[in-house]
């Protein structure tokens, strides 16, 4: 997929664990789990909005867009 | 996880096709005792056989409809019916009951496929890829038995026409095709579709953080 999920290095950056976002997010580890692994076929607006003001960035910290290599 | 209750509805379509299925299955299973019985000395000449007619009967048999306020005069010009074999040799029965066991197999198949699918749904596995597949297989087994029904009612047909004698009843050229199972058949492969798009939505909605 050409957009890339950086969850793992937002999280690294703030030093905090999945487990903790997710309780401070209020959204389950199964969840995060298939965002972090680029699973998620969408992500809502409440969701980016939750993990941004919790890890303090944009959500241009945590989408990437990279073109498919062909 | 709270597990929804099915409605009334899919519980007793459950209900049914399982008795269907019971009563299929001992139906079967005395088709089988019978076949083999028939190359015993146990059934004699003397069964008492109906098969259904291959073609309508074409007749003219005037009548009178009576109304509340009028009579009307009518006439019977095209029935179908039954042939009753009485005291059927063997030799003609081991050529039919065969052919019932077959009916009886295909029919049997296509409940068990469908007690399958109606049970997925009732346990709330609806937007599957088993029932995607469950509802395409009772689609060609539909297919399958109209393609059988065609093939032995045109055998039927050539056997029983041509030799049959009656005074004034004859067999009309045209012998029923069957085609609401094709009609079935053609729906459940476009419900099949539609699960299919349902279950992309599913996982759309499942994968929507």
């Amino acid at each position: 997929m050409a957009v890339i999920v950086n969850l793992d290095v937002m999280l690294a950056k703030r030093k905090m664990s999945l487990t903790e976002l997710s309780e401070k997010v209020g959204i389950t580890m199964s969840n995060l789990s298939i965002l972090k692994k680029g699973k998620a076929k969408a992500i809502r607006f409440s969701t980016l909005d939750a993990i941004c003001e919790v890890l303090q960035c944009q959500p241009g910290d945590i989408l990437e867009y990279r073109p498919n290599e062909k | 996880m709270e597990t929804r209750k099915a409605p009334l509805s899919i519980r007793i379509i459950y209900w049914s096709t399982n008795l269907v299925l019971g009563l299929l299955s001992l139906v079967f299973v005395a088709f089988i005792a019978f076949n083999i019985l028939l190359y015993t000395d146990i059934i004699g000449n003397d069964i008492q056989l109906h098969i259904q007619l291959p073609g309508k009967l074409d007749l003219n048999e005037t009548g009178v409809l009576n109304l509340t306020d009028q009579e009307v005069q009518v006439e019977l010009v095209e029935i179908s019916g039954k042939l009753h074999f009485i005291n059927t040799p063997t030799t003609i029965t081991k050529k039919i009951a065969p052919v019932i066991m077959v009916v009886i197999l295909i029919i049997g198949y296509l409940t068990y496929t469908f007690r399958t699918f109606i049970k997925n749904v009732k346990n709330g596995n609806v937007f599957t890829l088993t029932n995607i597949a469950l509802l395409k297989r009772i689609a060609y087994g539909l297919v399958g038995y109209w393609l059988f029904y065609i093939i032995y009612m045109s055998l039927m047909f050539r056997w029983i026409t041509q030799n049959l004698e009656f005074e004034s009843i004859r067999i009309s050229s045209e012998f029923s095709t069957e085609s609401w199972a094709l009609v079935i058949a053609l729906l459940l492969w476009v419900l099949a579709h539609i699960f299919k798009t349902g279950l992309e939505l599913k996982e759309e909605t499942e994968l929507t953080i």
